[in-house]
């Protein structure tokens, strides 16, 4: 029933029918109604992460370790979880920065680094290499299983088959075909395939519906439902134990598996171009997220029915458990579900080589050649206006390269291993892109030197760990190698490195290429710096939904804020009626109606940052907005940055206040000072008030005695003696005052002549007291003067302070009671120098003249009445005196107990204590 | 339903997912019991699986996420499922 040309007619027919999908794909694209803008065919392409050895590698894996296969399902269902924000980053970051490929991503993010995309590309074309090789083989095989029916005869090695006659070759070459139509037609920015997309969609659902038939047809059909299967099992201690028992890996397999798939769904090329790159709209991840969960779940849901149902049914070691989806149905005589079947592969391998080879063809083209090619300055590219030729030209040589090298590898070496664990290993290479990937997307100080570093070191130990042992198993290596170490280093054994044993091999290397990695990572951002594209990059990816560039703003900012929010959000920064005037003159200008409810357009949103960027600077105004927008988009740094500014103006306000403050302390000063300046004039006036009615006093007195003399020249010689006197005596009276005046004058201009010299206090109270003794005597007042000897010298003008002593000499005198006068002189050591006292038992100083006994012309007693026995300037003199030599002059006085005036001059050097005291 | 609270729901459904398939509760489940004829290992994986795709499709959505759109309404429809409901600006 099943001939060779059966199959091989059907093969073709699929084929056809995918290029004709393909091609409607790319019509539809072309009118511009999509087929792939839905949720639904976002899903279906993500799912081409369901290869041929999803199809047909679980079941045997799942027929030697149990639930085992599921790891790498519930990775990438756990990833998938997080997709709403690694993978709508990434895409928004892509977006913005036209990112094409894995390759471009890295190079972009570590300051679009030619080198780095270079690596990713070499390393991503050398791993999937055997990922490819995969799918042909499962092609290869399954043909030949087919081939066979009705029997079911294992393949011998396919190296056996000449080389036109392999089918690998053939879906190689048709592979090749469709991806260099579809996926090179034409070079656009965005790199999208739409044609290929809905080919690939389509395909998962064939895929999936031919998995299911089968399992459907296995588990109710040849079998009695899930239960008669288990039950059956249980019954087989060897089959039992599946699900009793750790499977293959164990704890730490299961957990290198779930870790391996979620960088696989994230990482591998093939994802990265359906997931990040065909994306029509962001929004398709909503449900995305639990549609391909769901797409996961319904192909592996029979697997292991299947798995077992071929346990049971076949004799141990008969038949192949990597081939029990189409030896089951062969077996049963079901021909035309085996030939489903088969085309379910087949779609299942297709998918995946068609799209990792058009991701890796843009790779190749964008990241190695072309920079390459620009650098070679003799090709003068440069200054080509068109390239496009070339860039496709180079695309398609690129996809047949690629696919020779998978097939060369298939060929080679492919038939040695079971599918799963090449699989494996391209996986655990796929998984050194993470560090610098997840780390780009997320840590800013992470720079191209380590990204490098990372890297290299990752896939170095991902080559010694886990491809060499692969050759060596192969037999291209010996096994020395294996078990022994390299050059026979029992630490370098590629599976037990540095001693570490009791790991799967998978497990191992996936400690060890991590510790590398993440460490190189990690070590050398931290340890060097960024240059300033790395910089502007890694802020641009991390922060990325703070900044989006301004063609992507419009188009994400479209739809998501409503005018009433813009309004609220400008009333808050511009006030209530600025708001309104330019919400009104927006509206008018563009002859719209603003609905409040309705949702604001990109032209408004724009309006309003700059609206607000008037008022809080353009940064600020651009958080601002995507807050209102977005919502959810203001990253925490951001917030920071605005609470700076925010500080800051508060600093500036607190600095502000803080010399308002220094102000008004100044003003309150300037205030009081010129209430002194006023009391000061107002004295000034005073003071010549007071000087010239002091000297008119005595210049009135001589004026009528002089007349008198000169009316009267026959005045007896008695009277005209006394009134002669009485002329001299005013006389010398004007004179004193008129000395009087003009040093104070100059005490206060500080013009003063001051010869300050060392001064013996007691020789100048001595003569003081000579000076003045005539008038004690006049008056009959006794002095009483007390002058101990050892003294130190004073530092003073001695003229000066002559005449203090004199001044308080003579004024003690004056207020002395006649006859009953008593006068005490004091020297004495003081506190900070010498004092001199001087005390009478006069009437005393009423409590209410205290305050005013040094001011000039202020004269004690009742100036009304009583003659003024001097000229009120003598104690102001003496006071400028004494304060101008650094000493202090005060009274004490009781009112009918006499005063004493005390001085302190300071002394000439100033004497230690010890040394006083030692004499 | 903002953007936050619908970016903390993924988390933290994704650490229940984390939970559910770590390798000391599938020990749990590793015996020779059954359920329905099933081995009870089967019956959790599975049944575990499908919950957490459950739960992804329930809460993990925007609000007014309803029926499947036709390909020209779901624009409009997804960009409020994007953003949430317009919020009034607080004061």
């Amino acid at each position: 029933m099943l001939t060779n040309w059966i199959i091989v007619a059907a093969a073709f027919g699929y084929l056809s029918l995918l290029f004709a999908v393909a091609y409607w794909g790319d019509k539809r694209a072309d009118a511009g109604r999509s087929v792939i803008a839905s949720p639904y065919v976002y899903a279906l392409s993500i799912a081409v992460y369901c290869t041929a050895w999803t199809f047909y590698g679980s079941v045997g894996r799942a027929a030697s370790g149990g639930i085992d296969f599921l790891p790498i399902y519930i990775g990438p269902t756990l990833v998938a979880i997080l997709w709403w924000h690694v993978i709508r980053k990434i895409l928004r970051i892509s977006r913005s920065n036209r990112i094409t490929s894995i390759a471009d991503f890295v190079a972009s993010r570590y300051g679009k680094s030619h080198l780095l995309g270079g690596l990713v590309t070499v390393i991503a074309v050398i791993v999937l290499m055997p990922y490819i090789a995969l799918q042909l083989k499962g092609v290869s095989t399954s043909f030949q299983v087919i081939a066979g029916y009705p029997d079911i005869v294992m393949p011998a090695q396919a190296v056996g088959v000449a080389i036109w006659q392999d089918t690998a070759l053939h879906v190689a070459i048709l592979m090749a075909v469709f991806a260099i139509l579809f996926g090179t037609r034409h070079i656009d920015a965005t790199e999208r395939h739409e044609g290929m997309v809905a080919a690939i969609a389509f395909e998962s659902i064939v895929k999936l519906v031919a998995f299911l038939a089968v399992g459907v047809f296995v588990t109710f059909f040849v079998f009695d439902g899930f239960g008669d299967i288990f039950a059956r099992a249980a019954a087989r201690p060897d089959l039992a134990k599946l699900w009793t028992e750790v499977g293959t890996g164990g704890y730490g397999g299961w957990v290198t598996l779930t870790l391996l798939s979620m960088a696989a769904i994230l990482f591998l090329p093939r994802q990265f171009q359906v997931s990040v790159v065909e994306n029509v709209d962001e929004r398709h991840l909503d449900k995305a997220v639990w549609l391909f969960p769901a797409y996961l779940f319904a192909i592996n849901i029979f697997v292991l029915p299947i798995a077992i149902a071929g346990l049971l049914y076949f004799p141990a070691g008969t038949v192949d458990s990597d081939t029990f989806v189409l030896a089951l149905p062969m077996a049963e005589r079901a021909g035309w579900l085996a030939l489903f079947a088969f085309v379910g592969g087949l779609s299942a391998a297709t998918g995946m080589v068609i799209v990792e080879t058009i991701a890796l063809s843009t790779m190749v083209s964008n990241d190695l050649v072309m920079p390459i090619l620009l650098r070679m300055q003799w090709l003068r590219l440069t200054e080509r206006t068109d390239l496009t030729g070339l860039l496709i030209a180079i695309r398609r040589a690129s996809i047949v390269l690629v696919l020779f090298l998978g097939y060369l590898y298939f060929h080679l070496i492919g038939g040695s291993y079971a599918l799963v664990s090449i699989g494996l290993l391209s996986f655990a290479a796929v998984a050194q892109f993470a560090p610098a990937i997840i780390g780009g997307i997320y840590w800013r100080a992470g720079n191209r030197a380590g990204a490098l570093t990372g890297l290299t070191s990752g896939f170095v130990v991902w080559v010694y760990t886990l491809l060499l042992p692969s050759f060596a198993r192969s037999g291209w290596m010996p096994m020395s190698f294996l078990e022994d170490g390299l050059w026979g280093i029992e630490l370098l054994r590629p599976y037990a490195l540095f001693g570490l044993t009791g790991f799967d091999p998978l497990a191992h290397a996936l400690f060890w290429s991590m510790v590398v990695n993440i460490g190189g990572y990690v070590a050398v951002s931290l340890a060097t710096r960024q240059g300033a594209t790395e910089r502007i990059q890694a802020t641009r990816f991390v922060e990325v939904f703070q900044q989006p560039d301004a063609g992507d703003r419009m188009r994400l900012w479209r739809g998501t804020a409503s005018v009433g929010d813009l309004h609220e959000l400008v009333v808050r920064f511009v006030g209530r009626a600025r708001a309104d005037q330019a919400f009104a003159d927006y509206a008018r200008s563009r002859g719209l109606r603003l609905d409040h409810k309705g949702l604001a357009d990109a032209g408004l949103v724009h309006f309003t940052e700059r609206l607000l960027a008037g008022a809080i600077g353009a940064a600020s105004a651009r958080v601002m907005v995507a807050s209102a927008v977005k919502g959810a988009d203001v990253s925490i740094d951001e917030v920071m940055s605005i609470l700076d500014e925010a500080s800051q103006v508060i600093e500036y306000s607190r600095q502000l206040e803080a010399k308002s403050h220094e102000l008004e302390r100044a003003s309150a000063d300037l205030r009081a000072m010129n209430l002194r300046l006023t009391e000061l004039d107002r004295l000034k006036d005073e003071f010549i008030t007071t000087v010239t009615h002091e000297l008119r006093t005595p210049l009135t007195s001589i004026r009528s005695f002089s007349e008198i003399l000169h009316d009267n020249p026959e005045l007896p010689t008695g009277q005209r003696r006394e009134f002669l006197g009485i002329v001299i005596k005013e006389s010398e009276r004007l004179t004193r005052l008129i000395n009087q005046v003009l040093d104070l004058a100059k005490l206060e201009a500080g013009r003063f002549d001051w010869q300050i010299a060392a001064v013996d206090m007691k020789g100048v109270v001595r003569e003081a007291i000579a000076t003045t003794s005539q008038l004690f005597k006049d008056r009959a007042v006794t002095l009483d003067a007390r002058l101990p000897d050892g003294l130190p010298a004073a530092r003073a003008d001695r003229d000066q302070i002559m005449q203090v002593t004199l001044n308080l000499l003579s004024n003690a005198v004056k207020f002395s009671p006649q006859g009953a006068g008593r006068v005490v002189v004091e020297l004495a050591r003081s506190d900070g120098g010498i004092q001199v006292s001087v005390g009478d038992n006069g009437p005393g100083i009423a409590p209410g003249s205290h305050g005013m006994i040094f001011e000039k012309f202020r004269q004690v007693g009742d100036t009304l009445t009583a003659k003024p026995s001097g000229t009120g300037l003598g104690l102001a003199i003496c006071r400028r005196i004494v304060e101008h030599l650094g000493g202090r002059i005060w009274f004490e006085s009781e009112l009918g107990r006499g005063a004493t005036f005390r001085f302190v001059i300071p002394l000439a050097e100033p004497q230690p204590a010890m040394a006083t005291a030692a004499k | 339903m903002n953007g936050q609270e619908r970016g903390d729901r993924h988390v933290a459904l994704f650490l229940l997912g984390l939970l559910l398939f770590s390798p000391p509760l599938l020990a749990i489940f590793r015996s020779a019991d059954s359920l329905l004829g099933i081995p009870i290992l089967y019956v959790y994986v599975f049944g575990a699986w499908a919950a957490l795709i459950l739960l992804v499709a329930r809460f993990g959505r925007a609000e007014d996420d309803g029926a499947p759109p036709g390909p020209n309404e779901q624009r409009d429809t997804g960009a409020r499922a994007a953003g949430g409901p317009p919020r009034p600006m607080g004061g």
